[in-house]
């Protein structure tokens, strides 16, 4: 079973996503923001794909693509968020995102895009 | 003089609107924190709601699994009762096998009784001619006079033996006659009861796998019916988890909606201090409109789809909308 690091700092939308991510059949480890999914990587966790919000407390989406990306150089991270704006896009893209979905994403959406990023 | 005066009512006016803009500070800070008070609640409704169908959907799953360990223990329990029937089905074979066996053994029995019976006729016939054969001697002897005494009384004893001897074979061949007639009425009788019986048992083991296989198909009807309740189930409760992304998105709205009213008291302080004569209106920010204006664009789109939703929500619930591109890119993106 993969396993996915979910951050974002809505309780509920950590407990949506999660619930569609079990019942797609992953496993769902989550952080409240950036600072906490980064001490999650730096301490020694392996996700097979990081979801990320953009924007968090103490340390946000793009922010967190960036540093993780020096201990996993080649985990899928996603950015899942309400934004959409071309150069905020171009900025995760240079941190290291894989790619970008915008809120509200379908259950089938997010799976598929799982799928095709961590077959 | 006149625009002295005038220069005062002006002040004054400025004095009068800074002072009530000043009373309007207050205003966009209580309207922040109804909305603040929104955000909180709608969050903790949505949390529950997370909750509660993460339970159902944890309930559903419980069920599924429940519902194919019944499966399973069905199939086992049918499996174990068409090997007793398929054991006790081979059971008869072999009784009915040796049954018949058993059948032509007595049979070859009573032809050897059939056989005796004969023979003990042939032993009657022959103690007749015996008995002829004596009083041929008994004649013999008489006319030989006093020399046939000796052969009279041995025709005399032939005679008895053959008496004997024939009542002997009479009553042997009776008693080998009852003897068979008993023996093939036992064997009629435990032939009838036994093939009776057999085909009691038979039909039972018939009745028996035809009920199993009732079973067997109520048991997968019922299972596969369950099963694909609970898949529509889990796939609602999906759709409702995905749903409550509208919350998070509503959040974000009403913290632009805040965020522009705190920009908008700013700028009223601003104001009232540029006709207090404390500030300038170079200070006022010209793009404040424009931003909120942008915050507003976005929103729109989203409130769109929100209300996409609420539609179908109201007609059960349906698949979420997904997010449409935008002018800025596609709703899904890979790099």
């Amino acid at each position: 079973m993969k396993n996915v690091l979910l951050v974002d700092d809505s309780a509920t939308m950590l407990a949506s996503i999660s619930g569609v991510l079990t019942r797609g059949g992953y496993a769902v480890d989550t952080a409240a923001d950036g600072a906490e999914a980064l001490a999650k990587v730096t301490g020694g966790a392996r996700p097979a794909v990081v979801i990320t919000d953009l924007n968090m407390p103490n340390m946000n989406g793009i922010e967190l693509i960036r540093e993780a990306r020096k201990v996993l150089r080649f985990t899928p991270m996603l950015m899942l968020t309400t934004e959409s704006q071309a150069e905020v896009r171009a900025e995760a893209k240079a941190a290291g995102a894989t790619g970008w979905l915008v809120k509200p994403v379908q259950p089938d959406d997010l799976l598929k895009v799982l799928a095709q990023v961590a077959p | 003089m006149r625009d002295r005066v005038a220069a005062t009512a002006v002040a004054r006016t400025g004095s009068a609107v800074a002072a009530h803009l000043r009373r309007l500070g207050p205003v966009a800070g209580l309207l922040d924190a109804h909305l603040g008070y929104v955000v909180e609640q709608t969050e903790a409704a949505a949390g529950d709601l997370v909750a509660r169908v993460t339970e159902l959907d944890h309930a559903v799953g419980g069920v599924t699994e429940e519902m194919a360990g019944l499966q399973g223990d069905a199939e086992r329990s049918l499996a174990g009762v068409s090997a007793q029937v398929g054991s006790a089905d081979a059971l008869l074979t072999r009784i009915r096998q040796e049954g018949a066996q058993r059948d032509a053994a007595v049979l070859d029995l009573l032809g050897e009784l059939q056989a005796m019976g004969r023979a003990s006729d042939e032993m009657g016939e022959i103690a007749r001619a015996l008995k002829i054969l004596s009083i041929n001697a008994r004649i013999e002897a008489a006319r030989a006079g006093h020399r046939g005494g000796t052969i009279a009384v041995v025709a005399d004893a032939v005679r008895d033996l053959a008496t004997q001897s024939e009542g002997q074979a009479q009553s042997l061949g009776n008693d080998l006659s009852t003897l068979r007639e008993r023996i093939v009425e036992l064997l009629q009788a435990s032939m009838d009861t036994v093939a009776m019986q057999l085909e009691q048992l038979g039909e039972e083991l018939r009745s028996v796998t035809s009920s199993q296989q009732d079973l067997g198909t109520m048991v997968t009807a019922v299972v596969d019916g369950v099963a694909g309740d609970a898949r529509t189930l889990g796939d609602i409760a999906t759709q409702v988890l995905a749903a409550t992304q509208f919350q998070d998105i509503t959040r974000q709205v009403v913290e632009q909606v805040r965020d522009g009213l705190g920009a908008i008291g700013g700028q009223i302080g601003m104001a009232a201090g540029c006709l207090e004569g404390t500030g300038s209106p170079a200070d006022l920010d010209g793009e404040l409109l424009d931003g909120l204006h942008h915050a507003y664009v976005m929103a729109a789109q989203r409130h769109t789809h929100a209300t996409v939703l609420a539609a179908e929500g109201a007609a059960g619930v349906g698949p979420v909308p997904a997010a449409v591109a935008t002018d800025d890119g596609p709703a899904i993106e890979l790099f």
